[in-house]
């Protein structure tokens, strides 16, 4: 199963990763596997619609040259990385057997790693201290993990994949502060994400609710039903799960 | 497995999807029973415009004043319905009046949408008003004068809800075109 491949490919990434990341970031291990299983659909239609944000939305050079005014002037490590995910919308979106690379949402590895070593150190750093500590780790992270085909291959998985966690888990602001804080240049990419994710997400209800315009004139609706409808196939996955982890 | 086991000690998305599922429903029953069958295209549209609004107006009512973006839903959907109520009326008084009249008047005074009471200021914060913030400011609603903590926050919260909404109205399609 993907999902189980993918919940392995998140542990490996939580173990070789800074202490705060794995320590407070996902408190339930075994609960990302109810993430994958529970039908995230809108993921699954996201990653469809991914595609076609993909050639729009990378302008976004400019804007971490402006957030960052300590960065020496990396034109080129910007339009760089502007290009090389420019480039991966061909790429397919199925979720591969994960590199340890690939869970790395705001690192956006597309191999420039020295470059972003540089940028990474005098980047601003709005947020927590905390994250200095990881700040070291994570350097040492991206300059060996990193790996220049596969990297720009998983730029849509990776930041995919892990945005649906951060949104089901209940710590959402922490988290979300924390990456963003962190690494200035993934800030950007991270918005546009976000921006895309919530764009499909209004267009899926847009959809949904014409969908249900034309097929309901029917007047007599069972709550009850399709509640307890609901419920089974709920409990269905449930115990799926259950019997998956035991 | 045990009956007993609440869904919020599971997963509070559950709840919020029962009660989504719950007043949807009861939304959709409303529209039905007003408008049947619809036949135009454009019946059909301002059809699929209101269940829309329902179903933002039902996400919005099962989070409650919590959340601004939730406020901000339901602020407008009020204000439409006020609105839309105030141009009725003025126009029915327009078709049996044909002079001006001072209710017509009041009524066209009502209608004027109230202006923002907190603009922009794009002048004073250009870091926050430009770029991909603005974009997300414009999406999520009633999150034009937030500070960015915030606005992560209630981005945050607002995709959460809107996940749970796709879902139940997900289920909901499957269901009506199976049976």
């Amino acid at each position: 199963m993907a999902s189980s491949e993918d919940n392995n490919g998140r542990e490996m990434g939580f173990q070789q990763r800074g202490e705060i990341s794995s320590g407070s970031m996902f408190p339930n291990k075994s609960s990302g596997g109810n993430l994958f299983g529970s039908g995230w659909d809108p993921i699954e239609n996201y990653s469809g619609l991914l595609q076609h944000y993909q050639s729009g939305s990378f302008g976004n050079g400019g804007f971490s040259e402006m957030v960052n005014p300590f960065m020496n002037p990396n034109p080129e490590c910007s339009v760089q990385r502007v290009s090389e995910s420019a480039s991966s919308p061909d790429r397919s979106d199925k979720r591969r057997a994960p590199h340890s690379s690939t869970f790395n949402p705001i690192k956006n590895v597309n191999g420039q790693d020295e470059k972003k070593q540089k940028t990474h150190s005098r980047g601003k750093q709005i947020g927590k201290q905390a994250k200095d500590n990881s700040d070291s780790g994570k350097e040492d992270y991206i300059h060996v993990r990193a790996k220049r085909g596969q990297a720009t291959n998983s730029h849509s998985l990776a930041e995919r994949v892990p945005i649906s966690l951060f949104f089901r888990l209940e710590k959402l602001r922490f988290f979300f502060l924390s990456f963003l804080n962190d690494h200035i240049t993934g800030k950007a990419v991270m918005l546009d994400e976000i921006i895309n994710y919530v764009q499909s997400l209004q267009q899926q209800v847009e959809f949904l609710s014409m969908k249900l315009a034309t097929v309901n004139p029917e007047l007599n609706i069972d709550i009850d039903h399709i509640l307890s409808k609901d419920k089974k196939k709920k409990k269905k996955k449930k115990k799926k799960k259950k019997k998956m982890t035991h | 497995m045990s009956p007993s086991q609440q869904p919020s000690s599971h997963n509070p998305t559950c709840l919020i999807k029962n009660r989504f599922a719950h007043r949807f429903v009861r939304a959709l029953n409303n529209l039905n029973i007003k408008n049947r069958s619809p036949h135009d295209e454009n019946q059909i549209y301002r059809r699929s415009h209101r269940v829309k609004i329902a179903a933002y107006a039902a996400m919005a009512s099962v989070v409650g004043s919590k959340r601004a973006w939730s406020r901000a839903v339901l602020w407008k959907v009020r204000n439409r319905s006020r609105n839309q109520g105030l141009l009725v009326s003025s126009r029915r008084k327009r078709v049996d009046c044909k002079s001006k009249t001072s209710n017509d008047h009041h009524a066209k005074v009502s209608v004027v949408r109230r202006r923002n009471p907190n603009p922009k200021r794009e002048d004073l914060d250009p870091f926050r008003y430009s770029g991909q913030e603005l974009k997300l400011r414009k999406l999520v609603p009633g999150a034009a004068t937030m500070d960015s903590c915030c606005l992560m926050d209630e981005t945050a919260d607002y995709i959460k809800c809107l996940a749970a909404q796709v879902e139940v109205m997900k289920t909901l399609v499957d269901f009506y075109t199976t049976t």
